[in-house]
């Protein structure tokens, strides 16, 4: 006779009472479990820049770059390093060319509203043809254009070259900081040139093959970068530039007027009579009534050496304060401070169109 | 040195690999005391003797105290301490204050004096005050042991910028071996990083926009000022709370425990619990050394609000030698007394305005009496009060994008620290008061997916296990992206200036 397990407390004989077993829960070990947490979150932030894609290579040789840090934009730069506008260039049509650091850059606005696109769109619209090229060297001051302006003016023969300088300019960034080329001062006010340019040296080749394989690590060595702040100062702290800027006898001069004097007879000599230097004054959200040290000095130097040169402060104050736009500041940065915004760029374009174009044609 | 300089970091490196190689825990403590030591004398070296003169004569005063038998001898003393701690706290902070009032009361020129503000006189003046304090009201023994009270003086990661620690919370911790411990030293870090965090991701982030508005509200329109305004009310909780987190997890892993100087001011619903939960060992010193020895509410109804007043005008005089930190410290001291007044018309579960909009109005009050507190003039803070009341209506619109990103993040943050705040109080209470079912059932989804759980070593924090993946995965990505956006100009710490 059968009894009912659930009846007998004693075992049946032949048979053993087996309790239910319960299911194993799948358990890593505690450091292995740490291990792939950790590397978990490396893959989401890898997928996770792909997906934004800082930097990117298409159409063959268009450059594509998202800028995050200042703003929220998309540019393209040309094979040679050329801003693109966004708007097609017209065969035969006059072209002005645009030289300046990371103002022209413009990496923090999009193709669109560039000083350069608006430009082209104001001629255009006007009935004028024209083309312009920009060029925008982060970080570079008038070494570098003087440098560059002899293949500049045969590669393009350009109608008007517009130098944009800022407050940098006429301080000491050309001696010291600037990134490319530097420059020193002679007796004489002229200027002797001086290579800095950076050499790739055994982190850049890391970077580089660690940027080709995954962008975290990559990142994080350009957010370092970033942290130990001033990107000037990073060339000079290499050995190598150090002992080239050394060499050639780089020496600092507090003296503004001399900057500005050197630096603009040095442009006139480079680009002669179609020379207009554009001053982007850094108005924030306040001041602007006066000229501040460094548009003076460099408003002199132009007067003395008769070249073309226009000051945006007042469009960009009376921007601010009759129409309560402010030409810098991004939706991501405090307002008034950092790179010239859409405004600005508008601004200065107007500015330069009004300086370059006749009244009378200004406004057909 | 700023918490959160590399300085610090190694620092606190140095620290701790001394505490571990200390034999014994008299030579912890006094590596911890020479370590205070030099943390102070980093800023300026000079600043030692300021921190050790009153340290000395309150150590002195209170054995005295304590000894003497008589009544007037032991007031003597009291009042000896009271006169010295004041005084210099007055001639450092309040001299130039004074003299620039009565020089404007009476048409004189400003006076130019050059006093520099030592760092953290305000928060050491109140600490060694209440020594002396509660060792007259005998609640507390007066310390015989000069090197351990000077350590408890100058203990470095609250010395600056609080929390306000009294000698009953610390001094019994002396007899801790402060060895260090792993358990303690994960809960530090996590608490450090949270603290970290709070500072660099969001304060730092904020207080461009903020500083910008403040600088020059008539420019900018009124929604503008007034998000400016919400910015600020973050920058100042995040500021002030992230150091408070890095001081109370490095003191976690030294072995100390500090008290708790926030629980999310914001979520509250009246005024007087507003201050129950910001800058609490301040409030509460305010409490027991001001409002209660002046009658409390036990004079009546009038010489309560009065006390009221009265307290949070020198706790607004405590922040700042200006008057508009009076100003926001008699708005708050308003704010306390008609709280009192309806708490009394209409007490208990009928009041209205309690829940949502107790909580709307409350922090609404706190950010407009932040204007006063942050305007460093009078016609600054008339100018964002005529923009918020739209009287002058133009100026630039500017969004700023982090703002709103980061504003989500912080309400998310007090909704998992409420809800596990909630949780822990529901399972150490006898009533078993159960949470709305959406709540408790949105907590567990939370806490079970992610493992997150109110630690009770930890207080008011939520941390994260780290003995699951889970964990690790969150906290690594957490770490990273503190690492991508933190601010890269990194701002003083705002109570520094206090």
């Amino acid at each position: 006779m059968r009894t009912p397990l659930n009846e007998s407390a004693q075992p049946i004989s032949g048979l053993v009472e087996v309790a239910p077993i319960a299911p194993k829960r799948f358990r890593l070990h505690p450091l292995r479990s740490s291990v792939v947490g950790a590397l978990l979150a490396l893959l989401v932030l890898e997928l996770l820049f792909r997906l934004i894609g800082f930097e990117r290579t298409q159409r063959g040789s268009v450059r594509e770059i998202r800028h995050f840090t200042e703003g929220f934009a998309t540019s393209h730069f040309g094979p040679d390093g050329v801003r693109l506008t966004g708007n097609p260039a017209i065969q035969g049509a006059p072209l002005w060319l645009i030289i300046g650091d990371s103002h022209v850059e413009a990496r923090e606005v999009s193709d669109a509203t560039t000083m350069g696109a608006v430009l082209e769109q104001m001629a255009r619209s006007r009935g004028r043809s024209l083309n312009i090229r920009q060029y925008g060297w982060s970080g570079t001051a008038a070494p570098a254009y003087i440098v560059t302006a002899d293949s500049m003016l045969r590669a393009w023969a350009p109608e008007w070259v517009i130098i944009v300088l800022g407050p940098e300019d006429v301080g000491t960034q050309p001696l010291e900081t600037a990134r490319l080329w530097r420059m020193r001062i002679e007796p004489d006010t002229s200027i002797r040139l001086l290579d800095v340019r950076f050499r790739p040296s055994a982190a850049t080749g890391l970077r580089g093959w660690l940027r080709e394989r995954s962008l975290t690590p990559s990142a994080m060595i350009g957010g370092l970068s970033r942290q130990s702040a001033l990107f000037a100062q990073f060339t000079l702290r290499l050995p190598q530039v150090r002992g080239a800027y050394a060499a050639q006898g780089g020496e600092k001069t507090q003296e503004m007027g001399l900057i500005a004097h050197a630096t603009v007879g040095a442009l006139q000599d480079a680009y002669a009579d179609r020379l207009l230097v554009v001053y982007a004054s850094p108005i924030g959200h306040s001041g602007g009534e006066t000229a501040d040290p460094e548009e003076s000095a460099l408003l002199a130097a132009c007067a003395l050496e008769k070249v073309r040169c226009i000051s945006t402060r007042e469009s960009m104050r009376e921007e601010r304060d009759k129409r309560f736009r402010l030409s810098r500041g991004f939706s991501n940065t405090a307002p008034g401070e950092g790179h010239l915004n859409v405004v600005g760029h508008d601004v200065i374009a107007r500015d330069i169109w009004h300086a370059l174009v006749p009244p009378a044609s200004a406004d057909q | 040195m700023v918490f959160t300089s590399w300085a610090f970091v190694k620092f606190l490196a140095v620290v701790l690999v001394g505490l571990r190689i200390m034999p014994t825990r008299m030579l912890r403590q006094l590596l911890i005391l020479l370590a205070s030591a030099y943390f102070y004398a980093y800023w300026e070296p000079a600043y030692l003797l300021l921190l050790a003169t009153p340290s000395l004569i309150d150590y002195w005063c209170a054995i005295a105290i304590e000894d003497s038998g008589k009544a007037h001898i032991r007031k003597r003393w009291l009042l000896f301490s009271l006169i010295s701690n004041l005084g210099l706290l007055a001639y450092f902070k309040y001299t130039g204050f004074f003299a620039e009032t009565i020089a404007g009361l009476f048409g004189m020129e400003k006076p130019q004096l050059d006093i520099v503000l030592p760092v953290g006189i305000s928060f050491f003046t109140f600490k060694t005050l209440s020594y002396t304090i509660d060792v007259y009201r005998r609640e507390i023994a007066a310390c015989r042991n000069m090197w351990q009270y000077a350590m408890f003086v100058a203990y470095f990661p609250e010395l600056v910028a609080g929390p306000i620690v009294r000698a009953s919370v610390f001094l019994p911790q002396m007899t801790r071996s402060l060895k260090l411990a792993w358990p303690r030293t994960l809960i530090g870090l996590q608490i450090i990083l949270l603290g970290v965090t709070k500072k660099l991701v969001i304060a730092d982030r904020l207080a461009p926009f903020a500083d910008a508005i403040f600088a020059a509200p008539e420019l900018y329109s009124p929604l503008t000022v007034a998000s400016a305004v919400l910015a600020y009310s973050l920058q100042i909780y995040c500021d002030f709370s992230g150091y408070s987190d890095i001081a109370i997890g490095v003191s976690r892993i030294i072995g100390f425990d500090l008290p708790e100087n926030f629980n999310m001011p914001y979520a509250a619903t009246s005024i007087t619990d507003f201050w129950r939960r910001w800058h609490m060992t301040l409030s509460s010193w305010l409490r027991d050394y001001l409002y209660i020895p002046l009658g409390g509410n036990r004079k009546g109804q009038i010489r309560t609000y009065v006390n009221l007043m009265l307290t949070m005008l020198l706790g607004g005089l405590w922040h700042g030698a200006s008057w508009t930190f009076v100003v926001w410290g008699l708005l708050h001291g308003a704010g306390l007394a008609v709280h009192k007044l309806w708490s009394t018309v209409f007490p208990g579960q009928r009041r209205p305005f309690r829940g949502v909009v107790g909580w709307a109005l409350t922090y609404g009050f706190v950010c407009f009496a932040w204007i006063f507190f942050r305007s460093p003039d009078f016609s600054t803070a008339v100018a964002i009060v005529r923009k918020l009341a739209f009287i002058d209506r133009a100026g630039v619109d500017w969004v700023y994008s982090p703002l709103w990103i980061i504003l989500p993040l912080v309400v998310l943050g007090h909704f998992i620290g409420l809800t596990a705040a909630r949780q822990a109080r529901i399972a150490q209470s006898p009533r078993r008061v159960p949470p709305p079912a959406w709540a408790a059932g949105l907590y567990a989804s939370v806490r079970n997916r992610f493992a997150l759980k109110p630690h009770p070593a930890a207080g008011v924090y939520v941390l994260l296990p780290l003995r699951s993946a889970v964990g690790v995965f969150v906290l690594t990505l957490w770490v990273l992206c503190l690492y991508f956006f933190a601010a890269l100009q990194t701002s003083p710490f705002i109570y520094f200036q206090f």
